[in-house]
C-alpha cells in the first residue's frame, strides 16, 4: 500500500507540476575539495641580505651592524666669537684731513674651542661678519686683515669705504664674508698660544673727501664676528675626556621568531673598532647584551673584550687619498671557543645593548699637541655576525599573521557543509617537529576561534638520512581538524589567521644543519560531507 | 561542490515529462463525423535512477543516504534516462459524404529529456569524489538534452484502398527551450590527498535564452511531419488485424540568436588557492574563490549564436490482432537522436464486456531494461476513456528500479 501511494504521489506531483513550490531536492555527498596550498620556507623569512647560501646549500646567517660611532667634529666645536674695535675722542675737537689714519691696531681673538687646544684649523664652513659704523662727515675707509689666515697662499684681507654719516644718523654697513677653505694658524701673533689668531685693522678718512672736525659725539667702529665655524681639519691637543656609551641597536635577523631557544652549534661575531682620528682612545665595554624584547630574555656577552679595556692607538696622517689617514683598527673575533656567543644568539636577540666608556687621550698629551682630525672621521664600533644554521631548537615559536577573505558565493556553498574535516597535509623536509595552531581573528584582532579545538596539530619532522646527516625524505603527516557549522561561521567572521608553530629539532640535543632546499609543503583539503542541492 | 551540479544536475532541470507510445492511432470515427480527443502522457524511465530517488527528487527536500546507496547498486557501465510529458487536444473530423478521408487538427505541449551517462558519473553525482581519491575516472560519452516545444498539427488519413490506409500530418513547432550538454571526452582526477582536482574534457553546451522560459514563450521555430501506413489483416473470421508502420516527430527546430553555445575544451587543474610562502610578507591578503568562479574558468569559450536541433523522432512497427474475447498487440519502437534502446513489447486486452477492456503489458528495452504495465479501457459509441500505466515493477522495488508512466486519453465522438 505504501508503495502504491508513493507511486501515485510521484505521478500526481509530476502532473500537477507543483515541484516548484517545494524545497529543492538535496542529498549528501562525500567530497574532497582542494582549498589551499602553501609552501613554507623558514629561510625565506630571512632577508637575502642577511644570509648566504653555501655550495652545499647550507645556510649561514650574515649580519652587519654599526653599534656605535663618534665623529670627531662633534668633539672639536668652535663657538661663535665677537669683538668690537671703536674710535672716539674724549673732549674738545680734532681736525682730520683727507687720507688721515685715525685708528689702527693689532688684536688677538680667542676661539674658546671646547676643551681643546688647537694650533691649526682649516675652515670647512664659516663666516666673518663685519659691521662698520661711522658718524664722520666724510667717507671713511675700513681695512681688516688676518695675516695667518691664508687661502691659496693669500692672506685674508678686507677693505671697504663707508659713506659720510652724521652724529644723528651714523652710516652703518654689515658685510658677511665666507672664510671656508682658509687655513688659520691659531698660535697667535707670537706663535706661543693656542686657539688664537690675530687681526690687523685700520680706519682712515678717504683721500678724496673734505677735511673734517670731529667732536666727542663722533665715532667709528668695527665689529668682527666669527660664526658657524666648522673645521675641515684641526690640529692641536684635543684633551683628555671620557664619553659614556649607552646605545641600543635593533636587529631584524630573528624578526619572525617570537620565543624559544635556538642553540646554534657555532656562531662567529667579529667586533671591529676603527679609529680614524689622530688621537688615542681607550674603550671600556662594560656590557654587550642581546635582548629579546618579545620574551624579555637578555644575555650578556662574556668575552675578553667585555672584561678588559681596549687601547686604540691614533691613526697615522699619511697616504695620498683624502683624508690622508691610515686608520687604526681593533678586531675581536668572538666565537663559541672564547665566549658564550651561541647562548647569546640563542635568545633570538631583537636588540643589541652596548654600555661602556670611551676615553680620549687616556695617556694625556703624548703627541705634544699634534692630535689631528679630519671632518667626518672619528671612532666607530661595528659588529659582523656569521651564524651557520646548524642548530638545535627547543620550543622555537614561529608566528605570522595573514589576512584573507572568502567570497560570498563560497559562503553560500559552505552553508551546506554538514560536517567533516579540514585536512592539513604536511610534507616536511625540515628536521623539525612541532605543534601547530592557528587562530582566526576578526578585524579588531579579536580571536574568534582556533583551528584545533582540543589538541594542537602535530607536525612530523623530516626523515634524516644518517649517512648524510641531512634530511633526504619528506615526512608526511596529516592533521585532521573537525569542522562544525559553528567553526565554519567563525571562519567567515574572521579576516585574519594567526599561525603559531612551536618547533623542536628532530634529534636534539644534536645540532643539525639547515639547507636551502628544505621546505614545508602544506595542503589544505576539505573532507566534507556536503548537502548537494539541485539548483533548479 | 556545485561544480558537480553544474555538470550533472542538468539531468533534472525538467519539471514534467512526455511521450506518445501507445495511443498513436487515430480514433475510429465509424459513422461519426467529429471526435474531440484529449490526452496526457507522463513517462520517465531509467535503468539507473530509482523511483525512490526520483520521488525524493520531485517532492523536494533531503534524499536519504539509503536511497542513494540502493540506487547505486543498480548502475551499469553506461546508463540511460528518458523523460517525456505530452499534453494535447486534437479534433478529428470527416467531411459529409466522405468515408475514405478524415482530417485532424491539434495543439500539443511536448517536453522531452534524454541523458546518457556512465556509472562513474552517477556515483560522482550521488556520492561525491572522495570515493575516487587517487583515481582518474572516465566520464566520457556523457550527454544530456532537454527540449520543450509547442506543436500545432494538421493531419489527413486516407483509406486509399480497401484494407490500406495512409496517414500524414505536418506540424508547426514553437521552440520554447532547449538545453544540451554533450561531452565527447571527459575525465576527472581526484588526487589521493584530495589536494588536486583535474578536469580534462571536450564538449559543447547549448542553452536557449534562460530568461525567456515558460509555456508558449518563443526562442525559435521549426517543423515536423508524421507518416504512417496501415495494412488491415484478417487472420480469421471476425478477427480483425492491423499492421502499422510509422515515422513520428521527424523534424527540426531552429533556435534563434539569443541562444547560448559554450564550448568546453580544457585541461583544468585546481589545487586551491596558492598561498605561496605565507611566512614571507606580513599582512598578505588572499581571496578564496567559490565554485562558480571555478566553473567560469572551466568554461573557456562562450558564444551567442543560433543553432538547429533535430527532434528525437520515432520509428514504430505495431502488429494488432483481435480475437473473440481478447486482442493482442505487439510491436517494436526505436527512437532516434537519444539514448533510447530498441524497445519490444506485447500487450493483450481481455474484453470484460462490450464496454470494458482490461489489459497487461510486457516490454523490454527502451530507457530501462524491462517493463510491466497494465491498461483499462471504457468505450461506447460516443465516449472512449483509456488509461495505461507501465513500469509497475518499479512500484514493487522502488529502491532499485526506476520508471513510471501514466497515460490518459479521452475521446468524445459527435
Amino acid at each position: 500500500m505504501l508503495r502504491i501511494s508513493l507511486y501515485v504521489t510521484i505521478i500526481l506531483l509530476a502532473l500537477t507540476n507543483c515541484r516548484r513550490e517545494l524545497d529543492a531536492p538535496s542529498w549528501d555527498v562525500d567530497g574532497y575539495v582542494p582549498l589551499a596550498t602553501a609552501n613554507l620556507r623558514i629561510q625565506d623569512a630571512i632577508d637575502d641580505s642577511l644570509k648566504e647560501i653555501g655550495s652545499d646549500q647550507e645556510i649561514t646567517l650574515i649580519y652587519k651592524s654599526n653599534l656605535f660611532e663618534y665623529k670627531i667634529d662633534s668633539l672639536i666645536k668652535i663657538p661663535d666669537t665677537s669683538r668690537t674695535e671703536s674710535f672716539s675722542i674724549p673732549i674738545g675737537q680734532v681736525n682730520l684731513s683727507p687720507g688721515q689714519v685715525f685708528m689702527a691696531d693689532t688684536v688677538e681673538n680667542n676661539l674658546n674651542a671646547d676643551n681643546a687646544q688647537l694650533r691649526l684649523a682649516i675652515v670647512r664652513e664659516g663666516i666673518i661678519e663685519l659691521e662698520l659704523q661711522s658718524t664722520m662727515n666724510t667717507p671713511t675707509i675700513f681695512t681688516y686683515n688676518i695675516p695667518n689666515a691664508t687661502k691659496n697662499g693669500v692672506s685674508f684681507s678686507f677693505i671697504d669705504t663707508l659713506s659720510a654719516g652724521t652724529q644723528q644718523n651714523p652710516t652703518t654697513e654689515t658685510r658677511r664674508l665666507d672664510i671656508s677653505g682658509y687655513t688659520i694658524d691659531l698660535t697667535g701673533k707670537n706663535n706661543n698660544r693656542t686657539n688664537t689668531f690675530y687681526g690687523v685693522y685700520e680706519i682712515r678718512t678717504a683721500p678724496f673727501g673734505n677735511p673734517i672736525t670731529i667732536t666727542p659725539a663722533d665715532f667709528a667702529s668695527l665689529t668682527s664676528t666669527f660664526t658657524g665655524i666648522l673645521p675641515e681639519y684641526a690640529k692641536g691637543y684635543f684633551g683628555n675626556r671620557i664619553f659614556e656609551i649607552n646605545e641600543s641597536t635593533e636587529t631584524d635577523i630573528f624578526r619572525n621568531f617570537k620565543s624559544g631557544l635556538l642553540s646554534p652549534a657555532e656562531a662567529r661575531l667579529n667586533l671591529r673598532i676603527k679609529n680614524e682620528a689622530g688621537v688615542d682612545f681607550g674603550v671600556d665595554l662594560k656590557t654587550v647584551a642581546g635582548v629579546n624584547t618579545n620574551t624579555g630574555q637578555s644575555i650578556s656577552l662574556d668575552h675578553f673584550v667585555t672584561q678588559n679595556n681596549v687601547k686604540l692607538s691614533r691613526s697615522l696622517e699619511s697616504g695620498s687619498g683624502y683624508p690622508p689617514i691610515r686608520p687604526s683598527n681593533y678586531n675581536a673575533v668572538i666565537d663559541e671557543q672564547n665566549s658564550n656567543v651561541t647562548e647569546f644568539v640563542g635568545v633570538l636577540p631583537k636588540e643589541f645593548q652596548l654600555v661602556g666608556d670611551v676615553e680620549l687621550n687616556p695617556l694625556g698629551n703624548i703627541s705634544s699637541g699634534n692630535d689631528f682630525a679630519y671632518f667626518g672621521t672619528g671612532f666607530e664600533m661595528n659588529i659582523d655576525a656569521e651564524i651557520p644554521l646548524r642548530l638545535n631548537a627547543q620550543n622555537l615559536v614561529f608566528q605570522d599573521t595573514t589576512e584573507f577573505s572568502i567570497d560570498s558565493d563560497s559562503r553560500e556553498d559552505t552553508k551546506r557543509i554538514n560536517g567533516g574535516y579540514l585536512l592539513v597535509h604536511c610534507f616536511n623536509l625540515y628536521p623539525i617537529e612541532g605543534e601547530l595552531q592557528g587562530y582566526f581573528m576578526d578585524s579588531t584582532n579579536t580571536v574568534v576561534d582556533s583551528l584545533f579545538t582540543d589538541d594542537l596539530g602535530y607536525l612530523a619532522g623530516g626523515i634524516i638520512n644518517n649517512g648524510q646527516n641531512r634530511v633526504t625524505d619528506k615526512s608526511e603527516s596529516t592533521i585532521k581538524v573537525p569542522l562544525t557549522p559553528q567553526k565554519i561561521d567563525n571562519l567567515y567572521d574572521a579576516s585574519k589567521i594567526w599561525f603559531n608553530a612551536k618547533l623542536n629539532t628532530t634529534n636534539q640535543p644534536d645540532s643539525l644543519t639547515f639547507y636551502d632546499n628544505y621546505d614545508l609543503n602544506i595542503k589544505l583539503v576539505g573532507d566534507f560531507n556536503y548537502q548537494l542541492e539541485a539548483d533548479l | 561542490m556545485r561544480i558537480w551540479i553544474i555538470a550533472f544536475s542538468v539531468f533534472w532541470s525538467v519539471c514534467s515529462v512526455s511521450q506518445t507510445r501507445y495511443f498513436d492511432s487515430d480514433p475510429q470515427l465509424n459513422d461519426k463525423r467529429l471526435a474531440i480527443e484529449f490526452n496526457t502522457e507522463l513517462y520517465a524511465s531509467s535503468n539507473a535512477i530509482s523511483n525512490q530517488f526520483l520521488y525524493g527528487f520531485i517532492s523536494g527536500g533531503e534524499i536519504s543516504s539509503s536511497t542513494q546507496e540502493d540506487m547505486l547498486k543498480n548502475t551499469s557501465y553506461q546508463n540511460r534516462l528518458g523523460v517525456d510529458f505530452n499534453t494535447g487536444f486534437t479534433v478529428h473530423f470527416k467531411p459529409e459524404n466522405q468515408n475514405k478521408i478524415s482530417y485532424s487538427f491539434g495543439i500539443h505541449d511536448r517536453q522531452h529529456a534524454n541523458a546518457s551517462f556512465s556509472g562513474n558519473a552517477l556515483k560522482l553525482l550521488i556520492d561525491g569524489n572522495k570515493q575516487f581519491a587517487g583515481e582518474e575516472i572516465d566520464l566520457s560519452e556523457f550527454s544530456f538534452s532537454m527540449i520543450r516545444y509547442q506543436q500545432i498539427k494538421a493531419g489527413i488519413s486516407w483509406k486509399y484502398k480497401p484494407g490500406k490506409s495512409f496517414h500524414f500530418s505536418a506540424s508547426f513547432l514553437n521552440g520554447e527551450q532547449y538545453q544540451s550538454a554533450q561531452m565527447d571526452y571527459l575525465t576527472l582526477y581526484s588526487s589521493a590527498y584530495g589536494d588536486e582536482i583535474r578536469f580534462n574534457g571536450e564538449g559543447t553546451i547549448y542553452q536557449s535564452d534562460p530568461e525567456n522560459r515558460g509555456f508558449a514563450k518563443s526562442n525559435g521555430y521549426g517543423a515536423s511531419i508524421d507518416i504512417q501506413h496501415d495494412w488491415e489483416l484478417a487472420l480469421g473470421q471476425n478477427q480483425n488485424g492491423l499492421l502499422s508502420v510509422a515515422l513520428n516527430d521527424i523534424g527540426f527546430i531552429a533556435f534563434d540568436g539569443s541562444s547560448h553555445k559554450q564550448e568546453i575544451d580544457t585541461l583544468y587543474s585546481y589545487k586551491g588557492t596558492q598561498l605561496g610562502n605565507v611566512i614571507l610578507p606580513f599582512d598578505t591578503s588572499y581571496t578564496f574563490i567559490g565554485p562558480d568562479s571555478l566553473a567560469e574558468d572551466i568554461l573557456k569559450k562562450k558564444d551567442t549564436t543560433g543553432y538547429n536541433i533535430i527532434l528525437p523522432g520515432w520509428f514504430r512497427v505495431n502488429l494488432y490482432q483481435q480475437f473473440e474475447n481478447f486482442d493482442v498487440k505487439a510491436g517494436f519502437q526505436a527512437r532516434f537522436n537519444g539514448s533510447h534502446n530498441p524497445y519490444f513489447y506485447v500487450e493483450s486486452k481481455y474484453f470484460l464486456n462490450e464496454k470494458w477492456k482490461l489489459g497487461g503489458i510486457l516490454g523490454a528495452g527502451g530507457y530501462s531494461n524491462f517493463n510491466i504495465g497494465t491498461s483499462v479501457e471504457y468505450s461506447t459509441d460516443k465516449i472512449t476513456l483509456q488509461a495505461l500505466s507501465q513500469h509497475l515493477e518499479s512500484v514493487v522495488v522502488p529502491s532499485r528500479l526506476g520508471g513510471l508512466n501514466v497515460q490518459v486519453r479521452a475521446i468524445v465522438k459527435i
